[in-house]
């Protein structure tokens, strides 16, 4: 039997039906989840931004069209993200020093995971994190619809509101701040086989 | 082609987006072009790695429980569907009520009939009865003079009737 596309289960939901919805929130939570936690880097916001995405879609669920539903939860998610990043930027100056005599900049918490999350991830995993943690936001954006939602360039050039071109040389940019990361995935790889023909 | 384009369309094959006839002319550019084709095998390994290597973590089940709680209430259904029609199609008929009372309300007022000029031919009629010829030449000059006043009001208020011919017959 064949799955049942997106616009499907949208429609069997305006009709009624909460297990369409059950069905796309799982379908599509691994990809929406992925981009949302690599974007802002905490678990927590990110469950908190997760769920208003969803609850965002399923109000304004009679606003979408046949397009791809991937798209829509992630330009949807991303209003989010921006929304809140706005709210807490005017109050947010980098300069401002606290009672200790730090500035806000020092006291912001390393993009990088908690140890517990690093444990899980190898070296190289660790390396590609904070390598992509630290793009600029456009770049990060477009390297992560890309790669974690599996967006078309068309869409992000559409969500990000910029010319197709606009978004490919954003890709460009970003896969160029990501290339040391091979070298350094080189350089393991072949760290490790000499180790490997060591011990034999 | 220029190096730029190609690796502008090596992102575009990656995703999809690239026809079959510019696939075709971007594997000809490839095939003598090493910079590019090496750009093209760091894209796939760096896009590769990082599929492999970002957090793939998931919700958690009670996020997505509290999604399907919410959707409960949020549900669109098909009475919130019948509601917003019955909601679209009030605002309609409040809309012509609008318009049409409105109408009303800024129409000029039309000015009061007046009274025809059968109504006033017969009061004419009335008078000649109540003095015929004989009477009326047998009055007073005071009381005739009373008599022609009364008839001329009458006639003057019957528009097209101020004919001296018709005034004559009337008045004898």
């Amino acid at each position: 039997m064949t799955e049942a596309s997106d616009s499907e289960l949208v429609r069997r939901y305006r009709n009624g039906e909460i297990g369409a919805l059950d069905s796309l929130v799982r379908r599509h939570q691994k990809s929406l989840f992925g981009f949302v936690m690599n974007m802002v880097r905490d678990r927590s916001a990110a469950e908190d931004i997760f769920q208003e995405t969803w609850l965002r879609a399923l109000r304004g669920i009679d606003a979408y069209r046949d397009s791809n539903f991937g798209g829509w939860l992630v330009k949807i998610a991303r209003n989010i993200i921006i929304d809140r990043s706005r709210k807490r930027q005017p109050e947010l100056c980098l300069d401002t020093e606290d009672g200790e005599g730090r500035t806000r900049i020092e006291n912001t918490p390393d993009p990088a995971p908690d140890p517990a999350t690093s444990a899980e991830f190898s070296d190289i995993g660790r390396m590609v994190s904070n390598a992509v943690s630290k793009l600029p936001p456009d770049q990060r954006e477009v390297f992560l619809m890309r790669v974690e939602a599996g967006l078309s360039f068309r869409e992000i050039a559409k969500i990000q509101r910029v010319s197709i071109n606009t978004a490919l040389g954003r890709m460009h940019y970003a896969l160029a701040r990501l290339r040391p990361v091979l070298s350094a995935q080189a350089s393991a790889l072949t760290g490790s086989a000499q180790r490997g023909g060591q011990a034999s | 082609m220029n190096c730029e384009k190609a690796r502008s369309w090596i992102l575009l094959e990656q995703s999809g987006e690239l026809s079959a006839m510019n696939s075709r002319r971007l594997a000809r550019h490839l095939a003598v072009c090493t910079d590019c084709s090496r750009y093209r095998n760091d894209v796939l390994r760096l896009t590769r790695l990082a599929t492999e290597h970002l957090p793939a973590e998931e919700p958690s089940e009670e996020a997505i429980h509290r999604i399907l709680d919410s959707a409960e209430k949020v549900r669109p259904g098909r009475l919130i569907r019948y509601q917003w029609f019955a909601a679209r199609a009030v605002a309609w008929a409040a809309l012509f009520v609008a318009i049409v009372g409105g109408a009303i309300l800024l129409m000029p007022e039309q000015p009061e009939k007046r009274a025809g000029p059968e109504h006033n031919l017969s009061a004419i009629m009335a008078v000649v009865d109540e003095n015929p010829p004989e009477e009326y030449h047998s009055r007073d000059a005071a009381s005739r003079l009373e008599i022609e006043r009364e008839l001329g009001r009458h006639l003057l208020r019957i528009e097209g009737l101020l004919d001296e011919d018709l005034m004559a017959e009337v008045l004898l």
